[in-house]
């Protein structure tokens, strides 16, 4: 509707009664517009002559105008795998220093045309705001576009407005790609790196802290923007005997004045890049400070950001009363997961 | 010429404003030109398996954050490819406790029970969203889901909200993983344990009177601690079954009962306390201190002095020395005995 209209416009335009402008060409001044006694000029870029004399006056009409270079494509990149945003980095050699800037973004080779915003989203609305200086643009560094779909292609191109000129045509394009959410995660004890995972107290002496056989670790990579954490949570509460009916509860404690006890306790958070992983309290003791498994998730240790090759290892710990019953068969089985914000 | 050039300027004029005001139209048109219909993307989405597990049934929750400002009918979450889901929609209720949410997380509003579950497509109803809150909710059931069968990484799902026509508001994708196994079995052993402690193992009753029986000043403790379920026993023997003077070849000897100034004699009582345990302590009546100058008499053979129904944190028994004489007992600095206590537990 809109085009046909823009159409049935133009294509009324170029006639009257008396005269007919065979075209629409009117920027070069070179008089290639004309009919037996008329000719039209243009006056885009009309830098020369009077423009009235005591007879003849030149009437208001198209003003004299520039229109700025098109700039060359930017760089569009995604160097962190990144799901919902990709790094623009305009290129303004030459570029006078009060020249703004527009970005059109399209994932369709601009068969549709969005627009990067003032807040860094991409959107439809084009005008005059859109326009921002490099260093809005963030200079050398580039600034991020925000909001993208995962797993698309695409590609952005600039437009440039300086001074008086009139705004510049969007110039070539640059391509980049958004990837898809993704995580790695994986469990492993010190002990192996295969199911089934098992960590033993031998031996629970009374009185005594004492360290299970095997520490365990979690391994994740993953590019959720916003981070995640690590979550443990234990069946029994504590390490139970089904044969004396009895359990060693878990509590947030120092084992070595408390008379007994059971919990966990975050021996090293490391990653390659990202993140960082924070081991959280209660979980972040030393010495023989633990913190509670529960029945109910617990949070070892977050990270906000994409991280690579992130791990956290945790040592179990415990100790037993004068009373706790002797058996063999004290058992609890303690669960490790994963929850990423996207 | 002159009316020609003008007319022709006034052409060139007109020509040219109408084209200003096409370009100008045009403009506004472009303005005004509907949105297009691609749905915008959630702020934040947030999917947690409680299991990873292989094959693992799995409660978990989901968190997602609304950037468009349309009125929300209904959630749907689309579950990776491989994990199983309930057809039965009981199994797909809901809570709205904070189980460990995302900082921000709020309680979802008119969330319930799913609606509709297809393929692997699941529908809760909502009500109206905020743009920019972190809502929140749980399914409650393991019956509701379950992890894949193999361990992969990556596997992706959406949250989607939708308006009362169906149609898409906001949409985001989610990845999660599976993993051979989540849990780690932990194992331990008691051993059992006794432990059995003298203190003031020097009982020095100092000048022995007539006027009064002379009772330890600083009495031996024995203290139990174990874990025997069944229980523990102390005994006592003595060596010269009473105070011995080698210099005056004299015994005062050991006397069952309550001493006082018109007796001669030595016994030994015990009183009991505890911190902790199952056991309940007993003292044999010959043996109870409780009441004053009161005691068994010790012999060379092991005699039980107390015992216990249970196990025992901190057991302590106070061992008294009781000795009375008379004006007939010897004089001498050198009465002595050595009492010799063990114990052991019932396991």
């Amino acid at each position: 509707m809109f085009w046909a209209a823009l159409f049935t416009l133009f294509a009324a335009i170029p006639t009257s009664e008396t005269y007919t402008m065979p075209a629409y060409g009117f920027d070069n001044g070179s008089g290639a517009t004309s009919s037996a006694n008329y000719q039209l000029r243009g006056a885009t870029g009309t830098t020369g002559g009077n423009a009235s004399s005591a007879n003849y006056a030149l009437a208001p009409g198209i003003r004299a105008s520039t229109t700025a270079r098109v700039p060359a494509a930017p760089t569009l990149t995604n160097s962190d795998n990144s799901y919902d945003r990709l790094t623009l980095t305009l290129n303004v050699a030459g570029f006078p220093s009060d020249t703004k800037y527009a970005v059109a973004i399209s994932s369709d080779n601009f068969v549709t045309t969005q627009y990067v915003q003032t807040d860094q989203t991409i959107g439809t609305n084009f005008a005059a705001s859109n326009y921002q200086s490099y260093a809005a643009w963030g200079g050398a560094s580039g600034s991020v576009v925000l909001g993208l779909q995962n797993g698309t292609t695409y590609k952005v191109k600039i437009a440039a407005l300086q001074g008086g000129a009139t705004g510049s045509a969007f110039g070539p394009t640059a391509t980049a790609a958004t990837a898809t959410p993704s995580v790695t995660f994986g469990l492993s004890t010190s002990l192996t790196s295969t199911p089934p995972f098992v960590a033993t107290f031998s031996s629970l002496p009374a009185g005594a802290v004492t360290t299970a056989d095997a520490t365990v670790s979690a391994l994740l990579t993953s590019n959720a923007e916003r981070g995640g954490t690590i979550l443990v949570r234990d069946l029994n509460g504590g390490l139970s005997s089904s044969a004396k009916s009895y359990t060693i509860s878990s509590a947030t404690a120092d084992l070595t004045p408390a008379t007994a006890g059971y919990g966990a306790q975050i021996t090293a958070v490391a990653q390659a890049s990202g993140g960082p992983l924070v081991a959280l309290s209660p979980y972040n003791g030393t010495a023989n400070n633990v913190g509670s498994l529960t029945t109910a998730l617990q949070q070892l240790a977050s990270f906000n950001a994409p991280i690579n090759n992130g791990s956290l290892t945790f040592a179990l710990m415990a100790k037993a009363s004068n009373i706790a019953p002797a058996a063999t068969d004290y058992a609890d089985t303690v669960t490790v997961t994963l929850a990423l914000s996207f | 010429m002159y009316t020609t050039k003008t007319a022709a300027a006034r052409l060139k004029k007109v020509s040219i404003y109408s084209i200003s005001a096409i370009v100008a139209l045009a403009g506004v048109l472009f303005a005004f030109k509907p949105a297009d219909a691609n749905a915008a993307t959630l702020g934040q989405v947030f999917v947690r398996f409680d299991h990873l597990g292989t094959s693992a049934p799995s409660t978990g929750t989901v968190c997602a954050k609304p950037t468009t400002a349309l009125t929300e009918a209904s959630v749907q979450v689309t579950f990776p490819t491989g994990y199983t889901l309930s057809s039965t929609l009981a199994n797909w209720a809901v809570s709205t406790t904070n189980l460990a949410w995302p900082t921000g997380g709020t309680l979802w509003p008119g969330i319930g029970t799913a609606t509709n579950v297809t393929s692997q497509t699941v529908t809760f109803p909502s009500t109206d969203l905020t743009v920019g809150t972190l809502y929140c909710f749980n399914w409650t059931s393991t019956l509701a889901v379950s992890i894949k069968s193999s361990a992969t990484a990556n596997n992706t799902g959406t949250v989607t909200t939708r308006d009362g026509t169906t149609a898409t508001i906001d949409t985001a994708t989610f990845s999660t993983a599976s993993i051979g196994t989540d849990q780690i079995g932990v194992s331990a052993t008691v051993p059992q344990t006794f432990s059995f402690a003298l203190a003031n193992t020097t009982d020095n009753l100092g000048t022995l009177t007539t006027s009064s029986v002379n009772v330890s000043p600083t009495p031996a403790t024995a203290t139990v601690n174990t874990n025997a379920a069944a229980g523990w026993v102390v005994w006592a023997k003595d060596l010269n079954a009473g105070l011995k003077s080698t210099a005056a070849n004299y015994t005062i000897p050991s006397a069952t009962g309550t001493l006082n100034t018109s007796t001669e004699g030595h016994n030994f009582g015990v009183t009991s306390a505890q911190t902790g345990g199952t056991g309940v302590i007993s003292l044999p009546a010959a043996f109870d201190g409780a009441v004053a100058f009161h005691g068994g008499g010790l012999t060379t053979a092991l005699q039980q002095v107390a015992s216990s129904t249970g196990t025992a944190n901190g057991a302590v028994l106070t061992l008294k020395n009781n000795v009375g004489i008379l004006s007939t007992t010897a004089a001498a600095a050198d009465y002595a005995d050595t009492i010799t206590v063990v114990g052991a537990g019932l396991f």
